[in-house]
């Protein structure tokens, strides 16, 4: 089938008032979830799946993607106005979104994200269309050992973080990656450094984690040290003064570019997903930067690589799903189960017998991603204007959004009690300048680390370094040795011209 | 002694147990050539030990180097503001399961607003009524969370608004 016959069989499906509808319920509803904290973007597939009970699998599948696109660019909003990451992979955007959003530039932080996640989406679609086989041919060469490497390339970016507290960064994402190892080992299945605690053998919950450490913290300084923070008033393209100029838009192609490709070859990548590809995109353009020390103060280019890469990692994540019948992520194995209750099997001949699945899919994504920039506006105006609530409400309003957030992942009130040790944790971290991200970063990438380097040596029955002789697994390790020791080196040879 | 490096030395003790407490009760891997339970937590402690080191080193330097800065005074790292909005957090998350959802917030709301400086009592009641509404609405009626009921009347008092909500 060509091009043409297939994008006209998509069209066939998407561009019926029925799916059209659809769509854009999808897409509101993805927007609010995402933006809602605790509500992660495979919980609101998952949603609204009651919802493709009155659609054929083709429209079933083609609302869920909107949901799915939707809600992780949702994410963003509160990650930028309230320093709560909406979805996992919006604890990136925080990071330089919120000290936007305290120097008066919300609106800007806003539609830099919107526009920013719309191109990550649309590339990610457009190259789920062109090359969906041979993307997730490459991805399954990817064994225990590369996925191995990809997380740690992620891990890379601790010693440039900042370049001024290397020690503590590293510190902060140790600490992550000792955090991550306290629940049942994966592999052996017996207690590890649970200390008797039945509630630790699941492992630290990352999303109350996360959520303490941005959000709660955040409300505890501003009770100990109360700064004002300014709001621009509601993002707008055409009103607002503080809308992003045509030369900052320039000067953000290129990043906008790298990361939608790498963020779509991560969401490829199983296990991996929106959360690794946000963290990696944000890496890789700081190792890139001739300003690496903006970043985390309001960087533009932080936040155009977090938001990009993880919206591309969308569509990425649905190359495996739709050419192998492969789930990459949580959110297309909701998928996966959307479709099998409407009665198809999902598999390498689903795309053989009824190719319009492909076309469909990305019409819907295209659709969305444009539809979404509008739809998340209206949305962030609410939320925006939620930020002229007096801070002696806003404050216990973020702590209430952040407890309710954190028990609605898993229903267990100590998740609440862990989200405000963590935010405790956290506030004694920004006061002495360790830093949060960098334990978040150790948290999120710590399991993949350890299961697929015990999966690899498993497989080479012990023998550790053939498990990095592999071609692509010594390539990015070599990138990674490079990654970490280059700030390290740079650091002494400039003290040393000092002295 | 500064809050920082006692934090730190805690901390390097802690690493220090953990260190030998992860090997505690793992039997050697079951299949031949495996790594062991305790084998990937080891090796971060050992770097997590090492980085500690330093970092005490270097805060030690930095406090006796001529131009250091004045150590943070504990009253000035722990405000009351913050010492009670921490308290009212860890009771708060503690009284959830027993005084429910509705009533355990609308308290914390309530004082969590006085502590930061609201003390009209009209606006302290509202507005933790409304919050705990929206909340409530958002999540348990819309999102179908289940949110905590507590136990005894309260738990009564949550079927009733559950009941009363479909």
């Amino acid at each position: 089938m060509s091009i043409y016959e297939l994008m006209m069989a998509g069209a066939a499906v998407v561009f019926t008032p029925k799916v059209l509808l659809f769509i854009c319920i999808g897409n509101i509803m993805g927007v609010i979830f995402g933006a809602l904290p605790g509500i992660s973007a495979s919980m609101a597939v998952a949603l609204m799946i009651p919802f493709t009970l009155t659609l054929d699998p083709v429209g079933s599948i083609a609302f869920l993607s909107a949901v799915y696109c939707s809600a992780v660019t949702g994410g963003g909003i509160p990650a930028i106005l309230f320093k709560i990451p909406g979805t996992p992979s919006s604890a990136v955007t925080t990071f330089d979104g919120y000290p936007l959003a305290c120097r008066g530039k919300a609106g800007k932080a806003l539609l830099l994200i919107l526009v920013s996640s719309a191109f990550g989406g649309l590339v990610s679609a457009l190259g789920m269309l062109l090359v969906s086989r041979q993307l997730s041919e490459i991805g399954l060469r990817f064994g225990p050992s590369e996925l191995f490497a990809v997380a740690f390339l992620g891990l890379s970016v601790l010693t440039s973080m900042d370049e001024d507290k290397m020690l503590k960064t590293v510190i902060s994402g140790l600490l992550g990656l000792f955090l991550a190892t306290m629940a049942m080992d994966p592999v052996e299945g017996v207690p590890r450094l649970t200390f008797g605690s039945t509630y630790l053998l699941g492992g630290i919950p990352m999303i109350p984690a996360m959520v303490g450490m941005f959000a709660v913290s955040e409300v505890l300084k501003q009770v100990a040290r109360p700064t004002e923070i300014k709001i621009d008033g509601t993002p707008s393209l055409k009103d607002s003064p503080m809308h992003v100029s045509f030369a900052e838009w320039w000067s953000l192609k290129w990043t906008m570019i790298r990361c939608s490709i790498l963020g779509t070859l991560v969401g490829i990548l199983p296990g991996a997903g929106a959360t690794i590809a946000s963290f990696l995109g944000y890496g890789m353009e700081i190792k890139l930067s001739k300003h690496p020390e903006e970043f985390g103060n309001g960087s533009l280019t932080g936040l155009c690589a977090s938001e990009t890469s993880n919206n591309a990692a969308t569509g990425g994540a649905m190359v495996p799903l739709l050419s192998l019948g492969i789930p990459g992520g949580n959110a297309a194995a909701v998928m996966v189960a959307a479709l099998m209750l409407q009665g198809v099997q999902v598999g390498p001949l689903l795309l053989k017998s009824q190719p319009s699945y492909l076309s469909s899919v990305f019409l819907s994504m295209a659709v969305t991603n444009v539809l979404m920039v509008v739809i998340a506006v209206v949305v962030a105006k609410m939320f925006v204007k939620l930020m002229k609530i007096p801070y002696y409400f806003l404050g216990p309003l973020i702590i209430l959004f952040a407890a309710v957030g954190s028990y609605a992942a898993q229903n267990n009130i100590t998740d609440i009690l862990v989200t405000m040790l963590a935010g405790m944790a956290g506030y004694f971290m920004i006061e002495f300048r360790y830093s949060p991200a960098a334990l978040t970063l150790g948290l999120v990438l710590g399991d993949i680390c350890e299961n697929n380097l015990r999966r690899a040596v498993m497989i080479t029955r012990g023998d550790v370094l053939a498990v990095f002789a592999r071609p692509i697994t010594a390539g990015l390790m070599t990138v990674c040795v490079i990654f970490l020791l280059l700030p390290v080196i740079k650091k002494f040879l400039r003290s040393r011209r000092g002295v | 002694m500064g809050i920082e490096i006692t934090v730190n030395i805690a901390l390097l003790c802690f690493c220090i147990f953990s260190f030998f407490y992860a090997g505690v009760g793992v039997t050697p891997p079951a299949i031949p050539g495996t790594l062991s339970a305790s084998a990937w937590p080891r090796v971060i402690l050992a770097g997590l030990i090492v980085a500690l080191f330093f970092n005490i080193r270097a805060c030690r330097a930095s406090r006796s180097a001529p131009d250091a800065k004045s150590e943070i005074a504990i009253a000035e790292f722990f405000p009351p503001k913050f010492v009670k909005s921490a308290l009212l957090l860890i009771a708060y998350s503690i009284v959830l399961n027993y005084l429910g959802f509705i009533t355990s917030t609308v308290i914390f709301f309530a004082l969590f607003s006085y502590i930061i400086g609201l003390r009209k009592i009209s606006s302290l009641i509202a507005g933790s009524v409304v919050a705990t509404i929206v909340i409530y609405v958002v999540f348990q009626i819309f999102l179908q969370v289940m949110l905590p009921r507590g136990v005894w009347i309260f738990r009564d008092f949550a079927i009733w608004l559950e009941i009363l909500a479909l």
